[in-house]
């Protein structure tokens, strides 16, 4: 059974269909890249699967149960984490504080507990900013726990925001375009990053134009142009395919 | 550094709200202006949940306290009810009202169109309070609202009030400040820090947003109350714009997001309508210019304004080196007003 599994998931805007039927199924433990020229309908496929929009058609299954038309805090309960495009942080409030609101689920304290700063509330407290430092050494942040979001730089922004993701304890994570404004070091880190979380055992399904990033660490790729699915396959079988190299540098002439 | 700056604030200004009126403000009229300070301190505090906390806007706020010493009056005079219990009843049935309101309106609407919303709702209440003269009184309101009481002695005197209204305003204070670290306060400023990576997290917008609105009209329907029983008449215009205006003023002269912002706010609004009593309704015509003056110097609010410069003026002493960076306050603060 499929972790996550979409079936005719189709999205119009107006007259444009922007996803197009997509079949899509991802297994526990993978990491499938989801690639496509600008404005293929990746990143609103992922909106769809998230319940940031909702489908005009087709169904989104995960864990074996229809989601479909779910809203995001719900699937995010369940374990479907996403980042977005545009780095998306909690821009005015230091790094703790960023991871701090982001385990929202993760946060064990009672309302009593906060107002009386009980044994119980410090103690869960306590244990709570200790996983948030934690999380921050993952991504590499903690020596900047105390900076101000927008204080990062762009690299960090993006570590940042895998670290708030994270913190909401994602069984699939879905990253949107993270290697976007990342020198190649970064990129790297990131690359390194994300192969950790899958030893961890988090899928991922991830968007990227990097396709060095896309070749080194995907274990299947999905390719869609118009909003619809043109190849499927490994890193290896999907740089020879003719409709993949046609949808990125169009016809070959004379072909 | 925030527990210690909140001590060094905190004891010394309860010390002189303590002693303010047995030393200034020493007749009954006087003592009546500190009531109306704490009243209002309530109340902007209520409305700076939803403009600080939240990062919204609710036109309607003073139909909430309107409608709260409304409440908390009718079941003391129709019923009988102790006033203990309309301090309870009051803020409970303001807050139940917010749940609806906000429900209809937080689904869907938020800034500018919420505002919008919340404006129609307060209007709608305050013509209700004017028209259904059988439950409201009408125009003229309802009269005799009795005090509170302790043991048998009706807490009547503005010094007993003020002290009973202070202990009060100093629990709303402490609980808001700890609600801000609790997992509630996080999940709504997560969402006025962004909505949308919020709800990826996991943190149901609608939900957070109502029950935060709910609470703040809660509060300010306690606010009413309080006024109620103390000023012991109602009528329609506490639900109005009027008062409303206060509130804002109250709030974004004291600074908005600061818990003392408020508090500030509206001594200093009680205290220079005081002054400005002689030119009546022009009043309002100076309080439109001083928050014009304060909206385009001091954009953050009198409290946060004041307390960077003296954090700045502490730092330069402290290291030269640093005087020059800000902090992060200091920038969250500017963030805040842009």
């Amino acid at each position: 059974m499929a972790l996550l599994e979409t079936t005719g998931l189709t999205r119009l805007f107006g007259g444009l269909r922007a996803v197009d039927r997509l079949d899509l199924r991802v297994e526990e433990g993978e990491i499938m890249g989801l690639i496509g020229p600008n404005g293929s309908g990746k990143t609103t496929a992922l909106n769809l699967i998230t319940g940031f929009i909702k489908p005009t058609e087709g169904a989104v299954t995960y864990e074996g149960e229809d989601v479909t038309g779910s809203p995001p805090h719900d699937l995010a309960g369940r374990g479907l984490v996403r980042t977005f495009q545009i780095t998306t942080l909690f821009e005015n409030l230091t790094v703790r504080d960023n991871v701090l609101h982001g385990s929202h689920l993760d946060n064990p304290t009672s309302l009593i507990g906060a107002l009386t700063r009980s044994r119980r509330h410090r103690e869960q407290h306590a244990a709570l900013d200790a996983r948030v430092r934690e999380t921050l050494a993952f991504v590499g942040l903690e020596r900047r726990i105390d900076a101000v979001a927008r204080d990062l730089s762009a690299g960090e922004h993006r570590y940042l925001e895998i670290a708030i993701a994270l913190a909401a304890k994602p069984r699939m994570l879905l990253l949107d375009e993270p290697a976007t404004g990342l020198n190649p070091e970064e990129a790297v880190y990131l690359m390194n990053l994300i192969r950790t979380l899958r030893r961890r055992g988090v899928t991922v399904l991830l968007i990227e134009h990097n396709m060095r990033l896309i070749t080194n660490i995907c274990t299947r790729v999905t390719v869609l142009n118009f909003g619809a699915k043109i190849a499927e396959g490994t890193p290896e079988e999907i740089v020879e395919n003719e409709a993949v190299v046609t949808a990125y540098l169009g016809k070959r002439r004379g072909a | 550094m925030r527990l210690s700056s909140g001590i060094w604030v905190g004891a010394p200004t309860l010390v002189v709200a303590l002693l303010l009126p047995l030393v200034l403000f020493t007749n009954p009229y006087n003592r009546g202006l500190l009531v109306l300070i704490v009243i209002y301190a309530v109340a902007g505090l209520s409305l700076d949940y939803i403009m600080g906390e939240m990062g919204q806007f609710s036109f309607g706020h003073a139909a909430f306290w309107g409608f709260g010493a409304y409440v908390s009056a009718k079941l003391a005079l129709d019923l009988g009810v102790s006033p203990w219990i309309g301090f309870v009843a009051a803020p409970v049935a303001a807050g139940l009202v917010g749940l609806l309101i906000g429900y209809i309106a937080l689904r869907r609407t938020r800034g500018l169109e919420l505002a919008i919303v919340t404006l129609g709702f307060g209007v709608l209440a305050w013509t209700v309070a004017l028209r259904w003269r059988p439950v409201t009184g009408g125009p003229s309101g309802l009269r005799q609202v009795p005090p509170p009481s302790i043991f048998g002695w009706e807490i009547r005197s503005e010094l007993a009030y003020y002290y009973f209204a202070l202990v009060l305003l100093l629990v709303v204070v402490f609980v808001l400040s700890r609600l801000r670290r609790s997992r509630f306060g996080r999940a709504v400023r997560s969402i006025h820090e962004n909505e949308d990576l919020a709800r990826s997290v996991g943190v149901s917008a609608t939900k957070y947003y109502v029950i935060a609105f709910a609470f703040a009209c809660s509060l300010v329907g306690f606010s009413g109350a309080l006024y109620a029983h103390h000023f012991r008449f109602v009528n329609p215009n506490l639900l109005g714009l009027q008062y409303m205006f206060i509130f804002l003023i109250v709030v974004l002269v004291g600074g908005t997001g600061s818990l003392w912002g408020p508090v500030l706010g509206a001594l200093i609004f009680v205290l220079v309508s005081e002054w400005l009593r002689v030119l009546q309704e022009y009043r309002f015509l100076i309080f439109g210019v001083v928050l014009l003056l304060v909206v385009l110097f001091m954009p953050t609010g009198v409290f946060p304004t004041m307390r960077r410069v003296i954090r700045r003026l502490v730092e330069r002493r402290g290291s030269d080196r640093d005087a020059n960076a800000p902090d992060a306050d200091d920038r969250a603060d500017r963030t805040r007003a842009g």
